[in-house]
């Protein structure tokens, strides 16, 4: 795992010049699995054309791939499938990128996880997605309850149990791997609300069973209290190169193109830095303002250690 | 092909998604210029759609959802996907919501709307949603020609909803009405207003220029619109929210998580005026 506490902290600008170095050994082909001086951060955001280097770079920018993966160890991945719609799922080179990364640090196995149903990802452009990454797929019987956790959620405000797919915990390392994108109820998904393509699928029907009343936004605070229960990641590499900014999740609406991959380890501050790609702060969406609340990570943009990095 | 195609819904229906070749003279052809259809459509009835929509099916439920068929074109390496999603009453609803409101107007079926990649129509039960899935030069003129065929094959039949004619007409923003029965859709039409109005049979908000959002809220009668303002009064006061009534019969102003939102009553119907978010 990680050995981010072993390195020291820098000053905010300090990583703006470090960002740039980075990208420079980039450029010039120094070996992602070559340790990096590279102190530790909160977030790291490349911003290029090309997902495959800004990927890359967000990683080195942690300290390289190996301080996180080790060889002969097992990494689940979490992307974001969605469809087919332009800004919906997280981009396939991103994903290839990282498993990719993986196997080269030595990586015994790398599983990409879903409860999907065979019948979603027989749709073609889902299939070559997940043929194309490398990864083992995984997929989860959601009606057989042995591969399923129960948790109790003794912190929740307003889940108290939870499903969640064993299998999510049975791995040295978690990527969680998000888009970026609007959402039809929250407004914004992201990090916290790709947790719930670990979740069960009729557990989470019932994170808004009605929409009345105080039920209206009970989706949201479920999402953060579901974050409280689940297997912490130990990476979350975003998607944030072209991202739905109206009719999301599933689009067609209105598209971004920051051209930007984000990296980090806190789900807040990952969302909070996010959100501002749809003009809006972590706590104009209340996900993140509970996740926050509940102890889930850093909110505020201020207080975080970020790294810009241009790729070229 | 599954688009409620006059040769072929039946038997999709009854194969549900076991998919279906697209026979010769079906509605949309197999080709369409230079456009040919891939693979075997699909369709995806009642709660299947959660198998096609992984977040976000909720809106289309709340709308009435009966069914979509989904088909992809394709010419060398571009596609453009083909949705049409049938309702269990007239479709202008999930139209209005769907559209993009910041595209143009394009006449096809009872109306459509136009936007950079994508192109939505209804008419009667159906909505057609087309959508170039890859960036290629002609992109707006292949969705076009695809969006006009499947019009041909759409059923007939619709109106516009009554209640429309309750919104504003000054400074309304056109093609950004919404029609909605739900409350979903409202929360994301008005949404400061929408923890605190419920229990409406119907409701259509639309942008305006100054930069805020009207809606009007129709109830069962006037008994029920007075239960459901002393309900907003009550719920946006437990929020912390300051409710002011304005004097001289001028209605009730609600202060709510930083946002005001203006009410209004005649007979059934609450009329909303909802401040925008960043003043």
């Amino acid at each position: 795992m990680s050995d981010r506490k072993n390195r020291h902290r820098i000053t905010r600008r300090d990583f703006v010049a470090t960002g740039a170095a980075a990208g420079t050994l980039l450029a010039t082909g120094v070996g992602f699995g070559e340790k990096s001086q590279t102190p530790p951060l909160d977030l790291a955001v490349a911003h290029g054309p090309d997902v495959a280097r800004n990927t890359a770079a967000v990683i080195e920018a942690h300290g390289g791939i190996g301080a996180f993966v080790r060889p002969g160890q097992i990494v689940n991945i979490l992307p974001n499938a969605q469809g087919s719609h332009p800004g919906t799922s997280t981009d396939p080179v991103l994903v290839k990128t990282v498993v990719d990364l993986c196997k080269k640090a030595g990586a015994r196995e790398v599983r990409w996880l879903t409860w999907q149903s065979g019948k979603y990802f027989e749709r073609s452009s889902i299939d070559q997605l997940v043929k194309g990454s490398g990864a083992k797929f995984i997929q989860v019987d959601s009606k057989d309850e042995s591969q399923w956790n129960n948790f109790d959620v003794p912190k929740g405000v307003a889940l108290e149990k939870i499903r969640v797919f064993k299998v999510l915990e049975e791995c040295d390392v978690f990527i969680n791997m998000p888009i970026f994108k609007d959402h039809i109820g929250s407004r914004f998904t992201g990090s916290l609300k790709n947790y719930m393509g670990a979740s069960h699928p009729t557990d989470n029907r019932l994170f808004h069973p009605s929409f009345e009343g105080e039920d209206l936004l009970r989706m949201e605070q479920c999402i953060a209290d579901l974050n409280t229960v689940v297997r912490k990641p130990d990476l979350i590499i975003a998607d944030a190169m072209t991202i739905l900014t109206s009719k999301g999740p599933f689009g067609p609406g209105d598209i971004a193109k920051p051209q930007k991959v984000v990296a980090g380890i806190d789900r807040v501050a990952l969302d909070s830095y996010g959100a501002t790609l749809l003009g809006l702060e972590g706590n104009d969406v209340k996900m993140i303002a509970d996740a926050h609340k509940l102890g889930l990570g850093e909110i505020d943009l201020g207080k975080l250690r970020i790294q810009e990095m241009e790729v070229r | 092909m599954a688009f409620h195609l006059r040769a072929c819904s039946a038997a999709f229906i009854l194969l549900l998604v076991a998919g279906c070749s697209i026979p010769e003279n079906s509605c949309p052809s197999h080709n369409i210029g230079a456009w040919s259809a891939q693979g075997e459509a699909e369709v995806y009835v009642g709660d299947d759609l959660f198998v096609y929509i992984n977040g976000g099916a909720e809106i289309y439920h709340e709308y009435g959802f009966v069914q979509v068929a989904v088909q992809r074109y394709v010419r060398g390496d571009d596609s453009i996907s083909v949705e049409i999603y049938t309702m269990d009453g007239d479709a202008y609803g999930i139209y209005s919501f769907a559209r993009s409101p910041s595209g143009h107007g394009v006449n096809l079926g009872n109306g459509g709307t136009s936007a950079e990649y994508y192109m939505h129509f209804w008419s009667g039960p159906e909505l057609a949603v087309i959508t170039a899935e890859s960036e290629f030069e002609d992109l707006g003129a292949a969705v076009l020609e695809i969006g006009t065929a499947v019009a041909e094959c759409l059923q007939m039949g619709g109106a516009e909803p009554d209640l429309l004619d309750q919104l504003p007409i000054d400074g309304r923003i056109p093609g950004s009405e919404v029609h909605f029965t739900g409350r979903l859709a409202f929360l994301n039409v008005a949404r400061p207003a929408a923890p605190l109005f419920n229990g409406f049979e119907e409701g259509a908000a639309a942008g305006l220029e100054s930069g805020e959002r009207a809606a009007v809220l129709r109830w069962v009668d006037e008994a029920a619109v007075a239960e459901a303002l002393q309900e907003a009064r009550r719920l946006c006061e437990a929020s912390g929210g300051v409710v002011v009534e304005i004097e001289d019969g001028g209605g009730v102003e609600f202060e709510t998580g930083g946002h005001r939102v203006l009410a209004s009553v005649s007979e059934d119907l609450i009329t909303l005026r909802v401040q925008k978010e960043e003043q």
